[in-house]
């Protein structure tokens, strides 16, 4: 079974997702980002696009404005806006 | 005359249940505005302390950007935030008082004033002011405190001010009415050097991060502020509404008591009028 790591959205108005994921998928400025499990510690800053997450079989999704992302090797922290916010 | 004493009991006495009925109300419309600032303030918290947490982590020593820049200080800038409306009590008396203090440490200085009651009491003192700011007590979002961030952020950026601080009041509590100073520029290099990945890279990635790191601890500002003054002003009605039903039951015991004197003196002629009667 895939490593899981832990997945936190925050936006200035309140938390909206934490849960233990997979994997994850986000719009980086030069095209998407992959993160699983121990990723090296990152810095990025996000455009509008779609988030998704993955937990084994299922898969969440998030329509966001931009942002940033903040990956730690057993958290990540996506600290954005949401469209239609 | 008792008659008339008895009149003017009767008026003070509907005067002060009017007042009483009128903070009573100020006092339950407080209740409803300190509940929604405060789950507004819970709600946002999270989101502005990570912001913090992860920026403050890449605060290495050699970074290098304008916000860091050390210089001497000739004029400090102050972000002031009080309330719009009055009647909450010593809530904006503590944030002057602690702004006072600050003016001590500055040679000179730029106010940039939230809310007109700083507005106000700044107009007749000889501080230079940056510019004057007003938001909705509640319901306010990161969009609408733009204009105070880039105002006072820009002024350092162009020199103006070689420090910028706000002044604004921490919600621990419901009551505790906490002044609170922090330093917003120059930004301190208090993380360890450790390996990162930016995307884009960093010198790219710094100045739209810092720039919302600042903004965002300015938002949370005005939040804790929004609570700590519904809070105030909850609190300062609830002492008024108080002080009217202590002074209403006085008064009652007052008006009780002349009724009595009158009653018992009225008595007491008729039957002294009636004696008199019988004796001749």
């Amino acid at each position: 079974m895939a490593k899981r790591f832990e997945l936190l959205i925050l936006t200035p108005n309140q938390p909206i997702f934490q849960a233990t994921v997979t994997s994850l998928v986000m719009p980086a400025e030069e095209g998407y980002w992959g993160v699983l499990a121990r990723h090296i510690p990152s810095i990025v800053k996000l455009r509008a696009g779609k988030v998704r997450a993955r937990t084994n079989g299922d898969s969440k999704e998030w329509d966001i404005k931009g942002g940033f992302a903040w990956v730690e090797r057993e958290r990540t922290t996506l600290l954005v806006e949401l469209e239609g916010d | 005359m008792p008659g008339k004493s008895l009149r003017e009991l009767r008026r003070r006495i509907k005067a002060i249940m009017g007042i009483a009925k009128l903070t009573d109300a100020m006092k339950k419309v407080a209740a409803a505005r300190l509940r929604r600032a405060q789950r507004q303030l819970f709600a946002s918290r999270p989101y502005v302390e990570a912001i913090s947490s992860m920026t403050e982590s890449i605060f290495f020593p050699n970074i290098s950007h304008p916000f860091f820049e050390e210089r001497e200080v000739r004029r400090g800038g102050i972000i002031v935030v009080s309330s719009e409306r009055g009647l909450c009590g010593g809530y904006n008396m503590n944030i002057f008082r602690e702004v006072e203090h600050l003016l001590g440490g500055v040679p000179d200085v730029l106010l940039f004033l939230v809310g007109r009651i700083a507005q106000r009491h700044f107009a007749r003192r000889p501080y230079k002011i940056g510019g004057s700011f007003s938001f909705p007590s509640l319901g306010f979002s990161m969009e609408d405190i733009l204009p105070l961030a880039r105002a006072s952020i820009g002024a350092f950026l162009q020199g103006e001010i070689d420090t910028l601080y706000i002044v604004y009041t921490h919600f621990h509590a419901p009551g505790a009415l906490i002044p609170t100073t922090r330093r917003l520029l120059p930004l301190e290099r208090k993380a360890e050097e450790r390996e990162f990945l930016f995307e884009p890279k960093l010198e790219d990635l710094l100045d739209p991060l810092l720039t919302h790191y600042l903004h965002s601890f300015i938002f949370r500002a005005l939040l804790e502020a929004s609570a700590s003054e519904q809070s105030a002003r909850f609190i300062s009605m609830d002492m008024a509404t108080q002080n009217a039903n202590r002074l209403l039951q006085n008064l009652r015991i007052q008006y009780n008591k002349e009724r009595q004197a009158l009653i018992t003196k009225e008595i007491s002629e008729i039957v002294g009028g009636a004696e008199a009667l019988k004796g001749g």
